[in-house]
């Protein structure tokens, strides 16, 4: 993969959380939150990060922005001038990528200070960033991005606790994007959100990621949701990447077993599609004490003798840029979502 | 034999705060068949839930019940077409407690929460026995134990001994279940039971959930937001908005042939997993959910709806109507015979 072409690279990304225990605080073992995670990110690409909780993926989010220091691995980020290693930087050699990384947040009530004005929370980082400390041009920008993220501008005098929830969503997004970033870590942006306010915000993100040129990482546990936004999908179980393929190829034909158990349990809005289930069984295993081989066997349908024995490398499989972690890729024959009419005709006229 | 186990009609609880009365459920009237499961779903704050905890009289200071009737048409085995009004207990008295946990059951949504962290599984499902049956200790712990193997438990006999921090968030949920189905209820109301639990969990718990109502025949309320949830596990679906119910119908009539214009909108907003839409936009409901303090005139949903007509949507309110078919819809665009 050449350089020009992407803007973040994830190598081997290891995260591990020390368990102590005792009067001493003597560590006992690691919960390996993040264990070996490779990939990367094109410029105005929008990368889906999928999987159940605990499974790693906000913990990977927060490594990006530098919230913890990984304990392994690099996150190589090739900005306009030169490529830096994240992972090395000093608090204060990273405080210029910080404004090129930024974070949206799950939780639209306990991510704005209550005791902060609109105008307080997003002049904030323009000031920290020493962009600007003029009022006037603070407030002109803040009211031209308030009305891109379709709140009036004059809402900027007021306190978080008046606006709903969906509305707190975008003041988040405002505060995100007001130092024109490059990449935007989403964790779960929109999951604490109604479902009619819902739609409205994966618009706006769309909106806006043209209109600036962004770059997403959108982390999501909700596989319906992400494919309206991304245009590659990695899915994660227990610190490991599974599978990471183009949007398309990951719904429709799925090569990892529990990629087609995540899309099979799935509520459908659709009754008369009840039927057609891929039952997992079992419990996510406990990331301080994984299964031996491939982490997924206990649970998985299809398991063999060497699942148990060796863990999968992720290993490219076809020609569609589709990666997975299973020795069995080739041979098994998933269930995807299944092609509407419409579609079908299409894929056989071409 | 009645079909109909429980009647509500005209069901209201209002709250009484500083700023204002809330109204968190204005006129909610549904009918739950025996042995079917009924899903209401709505957004957050349309009343969903507090619907729920007045079946159960559970609704705490300062919110209190209004007006309405609750029939209840199982009270007595031999004799069922004499229905009891539940709305009409006092909600501390000894006669609701009769029903609670016993007759109608509940599940709650956080189960980390309902459970109380200080006692085992075990000792919270036997004294739930104790309380409505005379039984032994060592029956009712035989007795809790088979319930815990029959909502999927591993091990029962070691983790009815367990405390809910020992337990994973769907086997609590598991172990709510087993406290909630212990009585073998008539009514079980289950409050999102799947919410806070992952994609692969909530599929393990709605199949269960699902196949124990088959055992035990009882009818299952099922509030939630989320509308993939009612069409894997609803018969019957009943859609609020801002506390009052906007439409009642089957599931498959709900999912294919929406009549109230909130119901559509509904619809078209959701995600889902049809292949055809990858990288398209939603089509979102636009505006939110008007705040309780600030009800709009007329028809509560005329400010977001595509139908809207001027002069007569927010004008008048629309008295929920029985269609020819015996679905219910509140809205001016339709005839029918108003609901009592």
């Amino acid at each position: 993969m050449s350089v020009s072409n992407t803007l973040l690279e994830i190598n081997d990304l290891k995260m591990h959380f020390p368990i102590r225990k005792g009067v001493f605080q003597q560590v006992v073992g690691h919960v390996k939150a993040v264990d070996g995670v490779t990939f990367s990110i094109q410029p105005r690409e929008t990368l889906g990060l999928v999987g159940e909780s605990g499974c790693g993926k906000t913990t990977i989010g927060r490594c990006i922005v530098r919230d913890y220091t990984p304990t392994g691995g690099e996150i190589l980020y090739h900005g306009a001038e030169h490529t830096v290693d994240l992972v090395s930087l000093t608090n204060k050699a990273l405080k210029p990528y910080r404004r090129q990384i930024r974070m949206v947040f799950q939780d639209p009530f306990s991510s704005l200070n209550p005791r902060m004005t609109v105008y307080d929370i997003l002049s904030e980082p323009l000031r920290i960033q020493k962009i600007t400390h003029n009022r006037n041009e603070l407030e002109d920008r803040i009211a031209v991005l308030l009305s891109q993220v379709g709140l009036r501008p004059e809402y900027m005098r007021r306190y978080p606790h008046a606006f709903s929830g969906g509305q707190r969503q975008r003041i988040g997004i405002a505060k995100a994007l007001i130092v024109r970033p490059e990449l935007l870590v989403a964790d779960e942006a929109v999951s604490a959100l109604d479902v009619s306010v819902r739609a409205q915000i994966l618009n706006l993100m769309k909106d806006l990621q043209e209109l600036y040129n962004l770059t997403y990482l959108f982390i999501s546990h909700d596989l319906s949701v992400v494919k309206y936004l991304a245009d590659r999908v990695a899915v994660m179980y227990v610190g490991r990447l599974v599978e990471l393929a183009p949007t398309r190829p990951l719904y429709r034909k799925p090569l990892h077993p529990y990629t087609e158990a995540l899309l099979s349990a799935v509520p459908k809005p659709n009754p008369r599609k009840r039927s057609e289930r891929v039952r997992l069984g079992g419990d996510v295993p406990d990331p301080s004490n994984p299964p031996g081989g491939c982490y997924f066997h206990p649970r998985c349908r299809y398991v063999q003798e060497r699942c148990k024995m060796e863990a999968p490398p992720l290993r490219r499989v076809g020609n569609e840029g589709h990666m997975v972690a299973c020795h069995f890729a080739e041979e098994l024959d998933l269930q995807g979502i299944n092609p509407t009419k419409q579609a079908t005709t299409q894929l056989q006229q071409e | 034999m009645n079909d109909i186990i429980l009647d509500v009609k005209n069901l209201k609880v209002h709250f009484d705060t500083d700023d204002g009365v809330v109204k968190a459920v204005d006129g909610v009237d549904f009918t739950l068949r025996r042995n079917s499961t009924l899903g209401i779903v709505g957004e957050s704050g349309c009343g969903k839930s507090v619907t729920a905890f007045s079946i159960l009289q559970l609704i705490t200071k300062p919110g209190h019940l209004v007006d309405g009737q609750m029939l209840f048409y199982g009270a007595d085995a031999n004799d069922s077409d004499i229905p009891i009004d539940l709305a009409a207990m006092h909600p501390r008295g000894s006669e609701i407690r009769q029903y609670r946990g016993n007759v109608i059951s509940m599940i709650f949504q956080e189960p980390m929460n309902s459970l109380s962290p200080v006692y085992t599984i075990g000792q919270q499902i036997i004294e739930l026995i104790q309380e409505h049956k005379p039984m032994s200790n060592q029956m009712a712990r035989q007795h809790a134990i088979e319930m815990l193997r029959r909502v999927g438990i591993p091990h029962p006999e070691r983790n009815v001994d367990s405390y809910t921090f020992q337990l994973s968030g769907g086997m609590r949920q598991r172990a709510m279940i087993a406290m909630a189905l212990a009585l073998n209820p008539t009514i079980l109301i289950a409050d999102e039971p799947t919410t806070a639990l992952d994609v692969t969990t909530q599929a393990q718990i709605l199949d269960l959930m699902v196949e124990l109502r088959e055992q035990y025949d009882s009818a299952i309320i099922l509030i939630t937001h989320d509308l993939g949830v009612v069409a894997e596990a609803c018969d019957e679906v009943v859609v609020m908005y801002l506390g009052e119910v906007v439409e009642q119908a089957d599931v498959d009539s709900l999912f294919f042939d929406p009549q109230h214009p909130y119901t559509q909108a509904l619809l078209r907003s959701i995600p889902n997993l049809d292949d055809d839409d990858i990288g398209q936009r939603l089509d979102p409901i636009e505006g939110s959910v008007p705040s309780p303090f600030n009800r709009p005139t007329g028809c509560l949903f005329h400010d977001r709806c595509t139908e809207f007509m001027p002069g007569r949507c927010d004008k008048i309110h629309p008295q929920l109507r029985t269609l020819p078919d015996g679905r219910r819809v509140r809205c001016l665009l339709y005839d029918g015979e108003e609901v009592s």
